[in-house]
């Protein structure tokens, strides 16, 4: 490949976008209340923190110190990055093997203790199958704000990301936004204020537009906010979400509730569940309830595994239900394995086996 | 005759091993206590972190023993010891951590083990506040506490917790990738307790 090759590949990285995050609220087993305590963003996922990457390192098969371990405890980390080629397999079903390739690149710079600028992009290729290939490459931004935390437990956070949830869990979430959400940008243009100390955690956000949206008609605008309380020893956080938009094709208003608990160091639960009421411009009115509930069990750090069940009900509607069981292997700090099967349950039902292997640089 | 003199011996050895623990048992009955050995037991260190959150650092390697008198005035006699060695926190770096870099256990015996002497309650049974010596890190120093005992068959269940600060103990300040761990760390014991034989030495799980 060219130099010019090379450069306009990076180029066109830098301008474009990144899959969802990986988030890990599963911590809460070990008393990880917060996921401010081990991500840059306040609302986790995303780069890791100096200390957030030096638990990375110590939950892999391979434990040991990151590269920055012997410098001074306070160090500023002036540039936070990591790269991740992902390789994924999915057997659908009655169907072909299909492979896909996903990078991503995700970075903090700090320009002092209370200013960050935050980014991320990524790259999907098509789903290839053995003789065809379905798609096309697709490549976004899927992260870029500006974070502003002028004291321990405060962050304001200004630009493009996804919006607070409950869980933080982006795959949960992308599940049934397709239904009780359709077509607006998962990351829309935002301003969001977060607080958290021992007890409480809080964020309220307003957002607009991002360009997105596959039609003027989606480009949603509203609000909303989320609580959350840590009720038993640093191992359980029950909490309440709700938010309102409007857009010229649909209003929506929205509430749940959310739980994230560590019975122990190995097994726990995590369920997020809400009821969406949207009003169509066709003066049709609907009613979603949608909901995540996962038992998580860590026999050792290395190694992670979870039962999914997921369910989406349109009153008057359809039912869809998921079962999705994950198993994901630590090798290294920088080579996980991920297995996993979505079986879902509709009018149709199907099953998806999925193998990824994640190779990570920071 | 080669019998004889072994036999001679054990019986020798074994009457100078066991007498001082037979003169102790008969001592703390002489005072009106009870001997009262640890038969299983778990505790825990509840580290808050400084950003929020906490981890515990959780051990059932308490091993010792107490006497128990009616006169509550005076302290109980024996000593309770925690291996340190074993405590675990979850994350085995961690662990390696706080073993090696913070309660630095290869620094010799009296790094290895807590010991806790001298408590004195109020009462036998039920919620009572509790003062004790407690000897970490090569330094001793007397805590306060909270306890709650009930009389369980022959011996006694007490759940027990008690603060203690980090620093006072001489141990480097726990930090790690710019996240420490308080100064004030609770420290929480469950034990069962039961009337001990004449020759003891705890048990050590």
């Amino acid at each position: 490949m060219s130099k010019s090759s090379v450069k306009g590949l990076l180029v066109l990285l830098l301008l474009l976008a990144a899959r969802p995050a990986d988030a890990y609220p599963n911590m809460i087993r070990l008393g990880y209340t917060s996921c401010a305590t081990c991500h840059v963003s306040p609302q986790g996922g995303g780069v890791l923190t100096r200390y957030g990457r030096g638990i990375d390192y110590a939950q892999t098969i391979r434990a040991g110190e990151p590269p920055d371990a012997e410098l001074p405890s306070d160090a500023l980390a002036r540039f936070l990055y990591d790269v991740r080629l992902q390789m994924s397999v999915d057997h659908p079903q009655g169907g072909a093997e299909e492979y896909s390739f996903n990078t991503s690149f995700r970075t903090a710079v700090a320009v002092n203790e209370q200013n960050r600028v935050v980014y991320a992009f990524g790259v999907r290729s098509p789903a290839l199958t053995l003789n065809r290939r379905m798609g096309a490459a697709s490549l976004g931004m899927s992260r870029l704000y500006w974070m502003y935390r002028p004291k321990d437990g405060v962050a304001l956070v200004v630009g493009r990301d996804e919006l607070p949830t409950g869980l933080g869990l982006p795959g949960a979430n992308a599940f049934y936004r397709s239904v009780n959400n359709p077509n607006v940008s998962s990351t829309p243009t935002q301003a969001k204020a977060f607080w958290w100390n021992r007890r409480w955690q809080v964020a309220a956000y307003a957002y607009g537009p991002d360009g997105n949206e596959t039609q003027p008609q989606f480009e949603a605008r509203g609000g909303g906010a989320l609580g959350g309380v840590n009720v038993w020893k640093d191992r359980a956080v029950v909490g309440l979400t709700t938010r309102v938009s409007k857009a010229d094709a649909f209003d929506r208003r929205n509430a749940g509730v959310f739980a994230r608990v560590g019975f122990n160091e190995h097994v726990g639960v995590l369920a997020e569940h809400d009821v969406t009421e949207r009003e169509l411009n066709t003066g049709r009115r609907l009613t979603h309830l949608a909901g995540h509930a996962e038992v998580f069990f860590v026999p050792f750090n290395w190694l992670q595994t979870a039962l999914a069940a997921e369910h989406l009900n349109t009153v008057g509607g359809a039912t869809t239900y998921r079962l999705s069981p994950s198993a994901e292997v630590r090798l290294t700090p920088n080579f996980r394995l991920q297995f996993s099967s979505r079986s879902v349950y509709a009018n149709t039902d199907s099953r998806t086996y999925s193998i990824q292997l994640q190779v990570k640089a920071e | 005759m080669a019998k004889r003199i072994i036999a001679t011996c054990t019986t020798v050895l074994a009457t100078l091993f066991l007498l001082p623990v037979a003169m102790r048992a008969q001592d703390a009955t002489d005072s009106g206590q009870t001997t009262l050995r640890v038969m299983s037991a778990q505790v825990s260190v509840l580290c808050p972190l400084t950003i929020g959150g906490s981890f515990e650092a959780k051990t059932k390697a308490l091993s010792g023993q107490v006497g128990t008198a009616p006169d509550t005035s005076q302290p109980l006699g024996g000593d309770l010891a925690v291996d340190l060695q074993t405590l675990e926190t979850g994350i085995g770096l961690r662990d390696d951590h706080l073993r090696k870099k913070y309660l630095e256990v290869e620094r010799g015996p009296a790094y290895t083990h807590a010991h806790l002497k001298n408590i004195r309650v109020e009462k036998l049974a039920g919620k009572t506040p509790f003062h004790a010596v407690l000897t970490l890190h090569g330094q001793t120093k007397e805590i306060t506490g909270t306890a709650d005992i009930k009389p369980e068959g022959d011996g006694y269940r007490l759940n027990a917790s008690f603060p203690v600060r980090v620093s006072e103990f001489g141990i480097p300040e726990p930090t790690y990738l710019g996240v420490g761990v308080k100064d004030e760390v609770v420290v929480r014991v469950n034990l069962n307790a039961a009337p001990a034989p004449l020759a003891t030495t705890g048990r050590t799980k």
